[in-house]
């Protein structure tokens, strides 16, 4: 049985993604297929930008910098993306935010949840209700999921936060 | 297996639970703090005689660190009216655990556990369920909060979340008719750990807007003569969609070696919100409940004896969340054993937070 279980666990530790970086990737190839350029930096949001943008979306960011990705197919920019942690009950969940040049939203994936509870806001159907949502869009009313609330609504001030934040990337370098 | 073989299989599990790759740097050792609380006014008129009474009924902090990306700690404290002294009020430690997610599908835990049964027991925050107390089957039945020390594994794979929890049992000789098995818990004082309780909890959250699932929990519970075993089985269900929302819980236990023989309930929650038709923020949801719940369902005596204690309730009430962490309820409700004719009435008022 002990024989198994080691045996289980070995295999498992090599076959499953756990990183981050290396869950991003994959999300990106699931998304936007095998052969595209991806890349990511740091961005240090500016001080006076980002309290603007959490007394607006009522949520901080996790730390004074979001991580920036830029996914590219023969040099066409087709999506950036943005991703950032937001506290669950009690443990910080990292989500990112695909975005369209219009700044619509593509698409918003859990990447890591770390709860023991709630860890269906990782599911598609979910996330599906952030596809298109823009600005301008209402970020006041989200779907529930039992036994999951502060992450559910955790995830969305964080996914209007991102909305927020993509819209001032076009003046920076980050975009570059 | 020979020891020599032992060890090397030891020390290859230890390996591999060891992050052999530089984690990407988006991770930051943090404490955080949180708590709930909930204020209750409950009147209560059994046959003309009534009482009133005003009760800030929780006080709870949740403590938590996040060592690394995978070890973290969370703890849980409450106190219960108000204060606690000669036996009043109540001071308890309902989780303190070190917890070490492994990977999205293992995670342990070791400390102050709670038991994975029911909706409520692990997710009793005022906000979380309509009714200003919670659903008289979260005490009879699912003796909520229920919690102890002990062990546990959990982890969620494909849509299902799961957990095996190995911890403190219950003291056998304090199961009672009309309590069934709740006082028997040890609340992790110097726990007897001498029958430890497994419980195992399956549920499968990759419908959307929907949770259902059930747990399965063995304890051969500790007595002064002759050990009492139970068996508790539950199911529940919770959908929310569209405003909708429906929850239904059903419990069993039953007894070997007592003169309590089988207890067993259901509630089933009906609610809509409002918030959407009306075009407010305000969350605005009237809710309807009917519940069933016998902790002396079967007995060794029969006869009434089995009907003392089988309660049938309609509860109708108000949940009004201005915003998602703070509601304010109301409800009113009767019940009745099917022994007796006359109905008991309660009106309860409640405000509750968390953070």
């Amino acid at each position: 049985m002990l024989k198994l279980f080691v045996i289980f666990i070995f295999i498992s530790n090599i076959i499953f993604a756990d990183g981050i970086e290396q869950k991003v990737k994959e999300i990106i190839k699931n998304q936007f297929g095998n052969n595209v350029q991806i890349d990511f930096k740091k961005y240090k949001i500016p001080p006076d930008l980002k309290r603007e943008i959490e007394n607006k979306a009522r949520q901080k960011f996790f730390s004074e910098s979001v991580i920036i990705w830029l996914i590219k197919e023969k040099d066409t920019l087709l999506a950036v993306a943005i991703m950032d942690n937001a506290y669950g009950k009690a443990q910080p969940i990292t989500f990112i935010t695909f975005f369209g040049e219009n700044g619509k939203i593509l698409s918003n994936h859990i990447v890591k949840y770390r709860e023991e509870h709630g860890g269906a806001v990782s599911n598609y159907n979910w996330n599906k209700q952030f596809i298109g949502k823009d600005e301008k869009s209402d970020f006041n009313k989200v779907d529930a999921i039992s036994g999951a609330t502060i992450s559910v609504n955790s995830i969305n001030k964080g996914v209007h936060k991102l909305v927020l934040l993509y819209k001032t990337l076009k003046r920076t370098e980050a975009w570059k | 297996m020979n020891i020599h073989k032992l060890n090397i299989l030891i020390l290859i599990l230890a390996i591999s639970f060891v992050d052999s790759k530089a984690q990407f740097d988006f991770f930051e050792s943090k404490a955080t703090i949180g708590g709930y609380g909930e204020m209750h006014y409950n009147y209560k008129n059994d046959n003309g005689i009534t009482k009133n009474t005003l009760d800030f009924h929780r006080f709870v902090v949740f403590v938590g660190y996040s060592f690394s990306e995978k070890w973290s700690f969370k703890s849980e404290i409450e106190i219960e009216h108000n204060y606690v002294s000669d036996g009043e009020g109540e001071l308890s430690l309902e989780q303190a655990y070190l917890d070490y997610r492994f990977r999205d599908y293992l995670g342990f835990q070791a400390g102050v556990i709670l038991v994975s049964a029911g909706l409520i027991n692990e997710n009793h925050e005022p906000t979380q369920f309509f009714g200003v107390e919670r659903p008289n089957y979260a005490k009879y039945i699912i003796p909520t909060t229920w919690f102890g020390n002990g062990f546990a594994m959990y982890g969620n794979y494909s849509g299902f979340e799961y957990k095996f929890n190995f911890m403190e049992g219950l003291l056998g000789d304090k199961f009672s008719l009309n309590n069934a098995i709740r006082n028997g818990r040890q609340k992790g004082f110097e726990s007897d750990a001498s029958a430890m309780l497994y419980n195992l909890r399956i549920d499968y959250t990759d419908i959307l807007g929907l949770k259902i699932g059930g747990s399965a929990t063995y304890n051969n519970s500790i007595s002064d003569s002759l050990s009492i075993p139970f068996t508790l089985l539950e199911f529940h269900a919770d959908y929310r969609q569209n405003g909708l929302i429906l929850v239904g819980e059903y419990g069993n236990i039953n007894y070997s070696n007592n003169q309590l023989m089988n207890s067993n309930g259901f509630y089933f929650d009906f609610g809509y919100d409002f918030s959407k038709l009306l075009n407010v923020d305000w969350k605005i949801i009237p809710f309807g409940r009917y519940s069933r719940y016998n902790t002396a369902s079967e007995t060794e005596n029969g006869g009434d004896e089995e009907k003392m204690f089988d309660y049938s309730e309609w509860m109708f009430g108000i949940s009004i969340l201005p915003i998602e962490s703070i509601a304010l309820k109301a409800d009113y409700s009767q019940n009745k054993t099917e022994i007796s004719s006359t109905k008991t009435e309660f009106v309860n008022l409640g405000i509750g937070y968390r953070f």
